[in-house]
């Protein structure tokens, strides 16, 4: 069991959820969901919200059951030891690849926007210590990671009024002029920003009176919903559909906009304090998959933490250029998609029917 | 371990000193006979005590990355783009069309949004020379600009202005033209495109309907003479709305506008009892030059007032092709109220 000193409390799993779901998909969902429902994504977005508040509620369900409490052992209890081990592997390569997705597009922009000369691999020895020393202690660590994660970009928030200057509401009028059809292919696209949800699975034994932490998940995912809905009206009213076809991270053009007689350009500074957003991200999932491995094979925690993170690097620097960075994305979006709406569901009607059986039997 | 060799890596990465680059802040393209461009470039250095000397760099070849090549052969330093704030395209290269050029300043992450574009009506190269300015001539444009979009008769634009009607399907880019008058620059004219070509100007002091159209405007001014009076408002705010209704064939369209002014210059007599005929007047006045400047873009066919856009979203049976052919026919009506909310000093 893992003692009360090293839980966390409730509370914060308002901002391990949202500060997980946010990343860098906040710089350029916008032109990727609309490709369906156009300037009606936004109602996509709700949408996905609304699916992963449902598969939150899920996830409490499987996880309230047991008593460790954690997806390693619903696994074993549901499948047997062999393939539930071999399901628990299979989601950490997912959530290392969620890692790797959220790094390497950061790492693709500072490359873009800041400094074209930069040398990934070794830009990425900087990166990967910090990570290291994060994960490798107390759960606690992360947490703290996890809500600064959350305080530190919240004044971003406020960069979303300027570009309002140059806004034209009538680039999302009239409303819902797309089918119902159009707007849930396009919330599918749209759940790719939710995803860091599948963490709660493994740090749900971490917190303190965990059966009543549900409704802080649920407001997690509702802050990270409004944010990203404010976003991306923002960004449909600054941009017209065609010209966001055209730009690869609509959120860092409306920082473009931005100017202060002692600043020439605003992105700098946006691109620097989104690194506290990418962090969390990272280290929540490099961490869940540490956990994970550790709980699975028994290996000590601090040497699979080297290990993984010596994957990670090496992922991030093989996977180079747009077209890595593009093909990373779709895949992590498509497993998101099937493990979220798919497989934890069935695995809620497994685990259900498995424990009628148990009980029936003993 | 880790850090110090990232840091010695990294460390080798190509710097940009700052006393080792020119920071390029206005720049001209002219077109000079086929497929040949010229490209004329500004670089202030700045001398002690606020003072700015510029040096201008021109060179003509097909391509304007081939230009820079040309250009860095005669800077003494690295010629950059950081702090680029005007771009001017003469006329025969707005005639062509300026996508292209469009599309190499948004892809170049170190260009700001907020860039102004602006044709020349004869020659950039001309125009940026004539200027005489002690604050360097990126300052001296920027501030051109600045205050005749704060308060004068040009509507906002910049580069994201610009490039947002480009690539919209429904409205027609314009932007500032500029002059050589007198031995310097002047504000001379708004220049009209039909998608990337230029096609028409308005002279700035007719554009004061244009912006009162086109934009909710904060602080103009607006003149008005007859027979009887000259009255001239400033201080002027007002509101834009568009609306349009699915009567007949076509549909109507009608601008809505509010006007709110102080009078400042008068030559009538006692102003208090003039007043409703006097914004009576005003109202009759940009009614009337507000539909003459529309039914001038509906036989351009061009549509910088993005009147397609508003009826793009008050109208869920839009149908563009339908949109089209109706446009250069559509019934558009201007409708502005007045208010005079002060006259000065005097009675």
């Amino acid at each position: 069991m893992i003692s009360i000193k090293h839980k966390v409390t409730p509370l914060m799993v308002l901002f391990l959820i949202s500060s997980s779901q946010m990343g860098v998909g906040v710089l350029g969902f916008q032109s990727i969901i609309n490709k369906y429902a156009g300037y009606d994504a936004w109602i996509a977005l709700i949408v996905a919200g609304l699916c992963v508040s449902v598969v939150i509620w899920i996830m409490y369900q499987l996880l309230k059951h047991d008593e460790k409490g954690d997806i390693v052992a619903i696994h074993q209890f549901t499948y047997g030891k062999w393939l539930g081990n071999f399901l628990t592997l299979l989601f950490t390569v997912y959530l290392l690849l969620m890692a790797t997705v959220v790094l390497r597009t950061y790492v693709e922009i500072i490359q873009v926007w800041m400094f074209p000369h930069l040398k990934v691999w070794a830009f990425l020895m900087l990166l990967i210590p910090l990570i290291y020393y994060t994960i490798s202690d107390q759960f606690r660590t992360v947490v703290g990671v996890c809500f600064l994660g959350v305080v530190y970009p919240f004044l971003l928030n406020l960069t979303l009024l300027y570009p309002l200057k140059h806004a034209d509401i009538t680039h999302i009028l009239p409303m819902m002029n797309h089918s119902i059809t159009e707007i849930m292919q396009s919330s599918t696209l749209a759940v790719l920003n939710f995803m860091g949800v599948s963490a709660l699975l493994v740090f749900y034994p971490y917190i303190r009176d965990a059966g009543k932490s549900q409704k802080y998940a649920h407001y997690g995912n509702l802050y990270t919903t409004v944010i990203y809905v404010a976003v991306c009206l923002t960004t449909y009213v600054f941009y017209n559909q065609n010209e966001l076809k055209e730009v690869i991270w609509p959120a860092l053009g409306l920082w473009k906009i931005i100017e202060f007689p002692f600043m020439e350009r605003f992105e700098y500074v946006g691109i620097a304090t989104l690194f506290f957003m990418i962090l969390p991200n990272v280290v929540l999932f490099m961490w869940a998959a540490t956990r994970l491995v550790h709980r699975t094979f028994g290996f000590q925690h601090k040497r699979v933490a080297a290990v993984l993170l010596g994957i990670l690097y090496i992922a991030s620097v093989i996977s180079m250029g747009r077209e890595g960075v593009n093909i990373l994305n779709d895949s992590a979006g498509k497993i998101g998609l099937v493990f979220l709406f798919i497989y934890i569901p069935v695995l809620l009607i497994i685990n259900f029917i498995r424990r009628k059986v148990r009980k029936n039997v003993s | 371990m880790f850090v110090i060799v990232s840091l010695l890596f990294n460390y080798q990465m190509p710097a940009k000193v700052i006393d080792r680059i020119q920071m390029i802040t206005v720049v001209g393209y002219d077109a000079i006979d086929q497929n040949k461009i010229q490209e004329t470039v500004v670089s202030p250095k700045y001398q002690q005590e606020a003072q700015v000397e510029d040096f201008i760099y021109s060179d003509t070849a097909a391509t304007v990355y081939e230009n820079r090549v040309n250009l860095n052969a005669k800077a003494t330093e690295r010629l950059l783009n950081g702090k680029l704030q005007i771009a001017f395209y003469d006329r025969e290269l707005a005639e062509q069309g300026v996508e292209d050029f469009i599309e190499y300043l948004t892809r170049d992450p170190s260009i700001g949004g907020t860039l102004n574009l602006a044709v020349a009506e004869e020659s950039a190269h001309a125009l940026i020379n004539s200027v005489k300015t002690g604050k360097g001539r990126g300052v001296f444009f920027n501030d051109l600009f600045d205050h005749n979009i704060r308060h004068g008769n040009l509507p906002q634009t910049n580069l994201k202005e610009f490039q947002s009607a480009l690539m919209s399907e429904t409205c027609d880019p314009f932007l500032p033209m500029l002059s050589v008058e007198d031995e310097s620059a002047a504000l001379t004219a708004i220049a009209l495109f039909d998608d990337d070509k230029y096609v028409d100007k308005l002279p700035i002091n007719k554009a004061d309907v244009f912006k009162l159209l086109y934009q909710n405007v904060s602080d103009g001014n607006y003149q008005f003479k007859n027979d009887k009076y000259i009255v001239a408002l400033e201080n002027v705010e007002s509101d834009k709305d568009v609306v349009f209704e699915p009567t007949g064939g076509s549909g109507e369209v009608t601008f809505n506008v509010k006007l709110r002014g102080v009078v400042r210059e008068y030559t009538g007599k006692e102003i208090i009892n003039q007043l409703t005929a006097i914004e009576k007047d005003i109202k009759q006045d940009i009614e009337q030059r507000g539909e003459n400047l529309i039914s001038r873009l509906q036989e351009l066919d061009i549509d910088p007032l993005d009147i397609e856009g508003a009826v793009k979203s008050s109208n869920r049976n839009y149908n563009k092709e339908q949109f089209k052919s109706t446009y250069s026919e559509m019934p558009i009506n201007v409708n502005v109220s007045v208010k005079i909310t002060g006259t000065g000093t005097r009675r």
